[in-house]
């Protein structure tokens, strides 16, 4: 299976910059939860030495499974998330009556850090195989499909920023695959659709324009597009009946659902909630200035002005302690790990193999970029882990795995 | 890319897809090291000073609430000024520390705060308890303010800050359309807090002011400011713009405010009633008045538990809108629609039908009476309506049979809401046979009750509104619009941001000429000289009307009128309810009159008739109704109107009633 002349394809570089980003993510986590008034919280950085531990083990076991095995396995894989997916609905746990974890005594699972990479691999399937055809738009409706089931589940529990990264990974991997832009876009319609109608909804104030203008706007590109005369009225008609469903749905909802709703659509009107840790976040941020404050130096915590610095700030710690210079090295890492990717992707010869990279790329690079926009007042929060950073064992386990299946693929890049 | 050449055939244009996805993942990059180059290096000095030993912090301004205008721009909810005490929680660290010197001070009851505080402290994010403001008073009394900000070195974190109150300067006008506002409970801050409520926000409880309470709340402001390590307040934050409060919208409402003054001072006589006056052609509810009504204000300010229990346990029940939320009989008034049923169904027609009353109806072994003892003669259907004659609906309803006269009811739009939009609509009570039969059983009612539900007694129940709803279809050719109270809503600087929109409510089932017809009758109630609802004339208009007295087996009749007017183009159309008042005719019709008047600016003539209550009673008198020497002969009438089928409402009557004349308690 291994053969020893393939050494050589081994990505170091690869393997170099996920150890690296996993000793920062201890050494910050540490420094994160050191020094709180009152609180004793050294054993966090513990347990993520421990489950950074476990990560290497199963980024080994994952670079020893070849691509035909894991391609074998994708529809179980996916079929066990789902199952995880809808327990975690029932028993699940989390804060303030979300349903995310499984409590298993010791230890806490996420089973939706392990649904994005099995959906991962079954769209990595399914758009690999010879018979698929993506060269019309109804025919991106299952792998839409794929993607969309396990979303729903997520957001159920609710978790809306983790279901809305199932979406965002279909869209590179869909362009990956070799469908034309043009019908990425025209996935994305039925969603526009039904956010435009929304105002039209409105009780008072009801406003037909925007969703007026955009289906005129459809037509007029679907009837000068090249698309069979079925695939334009298919597109038409869901894009028509998402936008009349959206103010249907939204009037059976309860005053409080559409509370959440507009929060979330909205988040510069309804951002009270959350404006006290973004400032605080951009002060430490800010305050790192260029060199930062030395290890164990940020002040920001020190009151736990920032409370959750560990999981979804973390960043802020390395901005606060090593400045604009420990910032440029931790996103160059990301960066590197990204962009290694992709060019690995290119390289495999295995089309599943090569699909399922690009995946795993384009995960870790738009939880980053999220996460990190978080950070720094650029995007609306979300509660969004940093790969390899933020704490928490499922979130990590998961990454390093994946960084394992890319290692045993270049490993195996010449192999068909 | 060396192995190119063996790739499979459809991954043709990898190198461009995977140059496209490389550069968008550089420029993404690139955005965050640009932002992270602002925040560190350019604004990085100002930042690190800040981080030192200072903190920052941010309070909210809340947005001053928008003002609910009456249709003519009358102002009826406004803000004054008035003052908040804040304190700051991640200052004063201590709950018991900080409830003992605010009770202190403040004169406040130790639990009553601490209860404050233990509330604001459920906000918990990660075990860390969030930095929040918390209101704890708002300025009930000045001196004991004015103390505290003395005094205020004993206790960090204090800060008295300017705020608006919710004020309604009108007092108790239209106070159930409007509703009032209070302290978010704890039930509504788990719904609304997603929204940027907190604890001690002000919210909408009832009425308007909780259902649009999304347009006028506003959006809160932000300020941030810079604290010491030992919690003074240092200088505003500049490197984070403040937020503006903004304030909340504008509602027009289609309530008219000198009718609904005149609706509620007619009301004020008398124990309870409701008035609503709609204008028929597009819904727009002109007045909506329930007395009595609690003092807004008051409930604004925050009602002691005495207070409370008093006002939500008081026997004429203050806290219900009558206009809305209670069912009556609808007594004669609901003679419209057993004649409508019957011209339907062809069981009557005008003109040829015709009874002779001579004061009773026999149906079975039970004698009916008709309220005017000495009967009415020969009738037919206009003069039945005209005069309210009971005996001729006993046997129309008689003819029609309990199935017929209910169906056609329910199709006329009565038994359900009237689709207002205001929370706590009841639907009343259309009691088909299947009703009776799950009420009392199958088969354990007579079919008789048909005579008492064909003069609207009996176990029919109407809101004021569906009545208002009947006199709108009838003046409007059998459409009703959906009633509703809002009229446009507009920014605080007067932008118009959206305006209601006409919706048809349903239409009346009947065919147009009798719709004509019973409009034509309804005019005759009031302009010709033996109709019931002669008090209701107003001078130089036509008005059309139709009396009703409704039994009532705890007291005195209730008075009903509906009326519209002009009759020509209607533009008002009204229902006068008034609870243990007396008959239609004498109480409710120049209740009607009053409101039409002051909705149409009808000014009194100098010298004729002034209304007042003791002139129209001499004058009532010597019509049809409404005497008192006219209310001999009804001892015997408790029997007889009952029909057997366990105890409906309202056929039961005391024989002591002065003021109503008539046996079956119509008209």
């Amino acid at each position: 299976m291994l053969d020893r002349r393939r050494l050589r394809d081994f990505d170091v570089g690869l393997l170099l910059a996920a150890l690296a980003m996993v000793a920062i993510g201890v050494v910050m986590i540490y420094s994160a939860t050191h020094g709180h008034a009152g609180v004793d919280l050294s054993h966090i950085a513990q347990r993520q030495l421990v489950w950074a531990m476990v990560g290497l083990v199963a980024m080994v076991i994952a670079a020893f499974v070849s691509q035909d095995t894991l391609d074998a396995l994708a529809p179980v894989l996916y079929g066990i998330a789902l199952l995880l997916l809808m327990a975690v609905l029932v028993v699940g746990v989390g804060k303030a009556g979300e349903r995310r974890w499984f409590d298993l005594g010791p230890l806490t699972l996420q089973p939706s850090e392990l649904a994005k990479y099995a959906v991962i691999i079954v769209l990595a399937r399914y758009l690999a195989r010879r018979k698929t055809r993506l060269d019309r738009p109804i025919r991106l409706v299952i792998p839409l499909l794929l993607a969309l089931v396990p979303a729903a589940l997520v957001l159920r529990e609710p978790d809306l920023g983790t279901s809305v990264i199932f979406l965002i990974i279909l869209v590179p991997m869909l362009y990956w695959a070799g469908v034309r832009p043009f019908f990425l876009l025209l996935l994305m319609t039925p969603a526009i659709s039904m956010l435009l109608a929304l105002p039209a909804s409105h009780a008072i104030a009801g406003n037909w324009y925007p969703w007026a203008i955009f289906l005129f706007l459809l037509g007029a590109l679907l009837y000068v597009s090249r698309l069979f005369i079925v695939d334009k009225v298919i597109v038409f008609v869901t894009c028509t009946v998402t936008g009349l469903m959206g103010p249907l749905l939204w009037n059976r909802l309860a005053d409080y659902q559409r509370h959440r709703v507009l929060a979330f659509l909205n988040p510069e009107k309804y951002r009270f909630s959350t404006g006290y840790q973004l400032i605080q976040s951009k002060i430490a941020v800010g305050s790192g200035s260029v060199l930062g404050k030395g290890f164990l130096g940020g002040t920001q915590k020190k009151y736990a002005f920032l409370p959750e610095q560990h999981t979804d700030f973390v960043f802020s710690v390395v901005a606060e302690e090593f400045g604009f210079l420990g910032c440029l090295i931790v996103l160059g890492l990301i960066l590197f790990l990204v962009l290694r990717m992709f060019r690995l992707a290119g390289q495999v010869r295995n089309r599943f193999a090569s699909l399922v990279i690009v995946g795993i790329a384009s995960t870790l690079f738009v939880q980053s970029a999220i996460n990190i926009g978080v950070t720094l007042g650029l995007s609306p929060v979300t509660g969004m882990p940093l790969p390899f950073l933020s704490y928490g064992g499922s979130s990590l386990v998961v990454t390093l795995a994946s960084i394992g299946i890319v290692l045993g693929m270049g490993l195996r890049r010449m192999e068909y | 890319m060396a192995a190119r050449a063996n790739e499979p055939p459809s991954f043709e244009h990898i190198r461009t897809r995977s140059r496209v996805l490389r550069t968008t993942a550089v420029v993404l990059f690139m955005i965050m090291v640009s932002r992270l180059g602002w925040l560190q290096i350019v604004r990085g000095t100002d930042y690190r000073k800040l981080s030192k030993d200072n903190y920052v912090q941010v309070s909210t301004v809340r947005a001053p609430r928008g003002l609910i205008l009456d249709r003519n721009g009358e102002v009826l909810a406004e803000n004054r000024a008035a003052l908040s005490v804040i304190l700051n929680r991640s200052i004063a660290r201590d709950d018991e520390e900080a409830a003992d010197v605010l009770s202190e001070l403040l004169e406040l009851d130790r639990e009553f705060v601490a209860e404050k505080l233990a509330d604001a402290s459920t906000n918990y994010y990660g075990g860390t308890v969030l930095i929040d403001d918390v209101d704890l008073l708002d300025d009930r009394d000045f001196a004991r303010i004015s103390r505290l900000v003395e005094q205020r070195s004993r206790l960090k974190g204090i800060k008295v800050v300017e705020t608006a109150a919710r004020r309604y300067p009108e007092g108790t006008l239209a106070t159930h359309a409007i509703g009032y506002v209070g302290e978010i409970s704890d039930a509504e801050l788990a719904d609304m807090e997603a929204s940027g409520y907190r604890p001690g926000s002000i919210v909408g409880k009832s009425g308007i002011e909780k259902r649009y309470e999304h347009y006028l709340n506003g959006r809160n402001g932000q300020e941030y400011w810079v604290y010491d390590a030992s919690g003074r307040e240092l200088y505003e934050f500049q490197l984070e713009p403040r937020v503006d409060a903004k304030p909340g919208h504008n509602f027009v409402l289609t309530i008219d405010a000198p009718a609904q003054r005149r609706a509620e001072e007619a009301l004020a006589e008398f124990r309870a009633g409701a008035i609503v006056a709609i204008e028929p052609s597009t819904g727009e509810v002109l007045v909506m008045a329930s007395h009595p009504s609690p003092d807004p204000n008051a409930l604004v300010d925050g009602l002691s538990e005495v207070e409370w229990s008093e006002l939500s346990g008081s026997p004429t029940h203050p806290l219900i809108n009558r206009a809305i939320q209670a069912a009556y009989p609808p007594a004669s008034t609901f003679k419209l629609i057993t004649a409508a049923a019957g011209l339907q169904t062809g069981d009557v027609r005008p003109r040829r039908e015709q009874v002779i009353c001579k004061g009773a109806f026999k149906y079975g072994i039970r004698t009916f009476r008709c309220w005017r003892a000495e009967g009415h003669g020969l009738v037919d259907l206009m003069k039945g309506i005209v005069e309210s004659c009971d005996v001729f609906f006993y046997q129309l309803g008689a003819r029609l049979g309990v199935e017929k006269l209910m169906t056609w009811t329910a199709r006329a739009g009565l038994g359900r809401k009237t689709g207002i939009e205001i929370v706590g609509e009841v639907r009343g009570n259309v009691p088909t046979p299947d009703w009776y039969d799950r009420r009392y059983g199958e088969g354990k009612w007579s079919r008789g009750v048909v005579i008492n539900l064909a003069i609207g007694q009996g176990e029919l129940l109407v809101t004021p509104i569906q009545a208002a709803c009947l006199a709108c279809a009838i003046a409007n050719e059998g459409r009703v619009m959906t009633p509703h109270l809002f009229k446009q809503v507009q920014t605080y600087s007067g932008t118009v941001v959206g305006s209601a929109r006409r919706s048809v409510a349903y239409d009346l089932p009947f065919a147009a000429d009798d719709i004509a017809f019973l409009k034509r009758a309804m005019v005759n109630v009031v302009e010709a000289p033996n109709g019931t609802g002669k008090q209701a004339r107003v001078p130089g208009i036509e008005v059309g009307g139709k009396t009703g007295t409704a039994q009532n087996p705890h007291g005195e009749d209730h008075a009903w009128f509906v009326s519209f007017a002009p009759a020509d183009d209607p533009q008002i159309a009204i229902a006068v309810l008034v609870e243990n008042a007396g008959s239609g005719g004498a109480i409710a019709a120049p209740i009607a009159r009053e409101v039409t008047k002051a909705y149409l600016r009808i000014e009194d003539e100098p010298p004729p008739v002034a209304p007042r209550r003791q002139e129209i009673e001499p004058a009532g008198a010597d019509s049809d109704e409404a005497g008192p020497e006219a209310a001999g002969p009804n001892e015997a009438d408790a029997d007889e109107t009952g029909d057997g089928g366990g105890e409906p409402e309202g056929t039961e009557r005391e024989g002591t009633d002065a003021l109503a004349p008539d046996g079956a308690g119509t008209d």
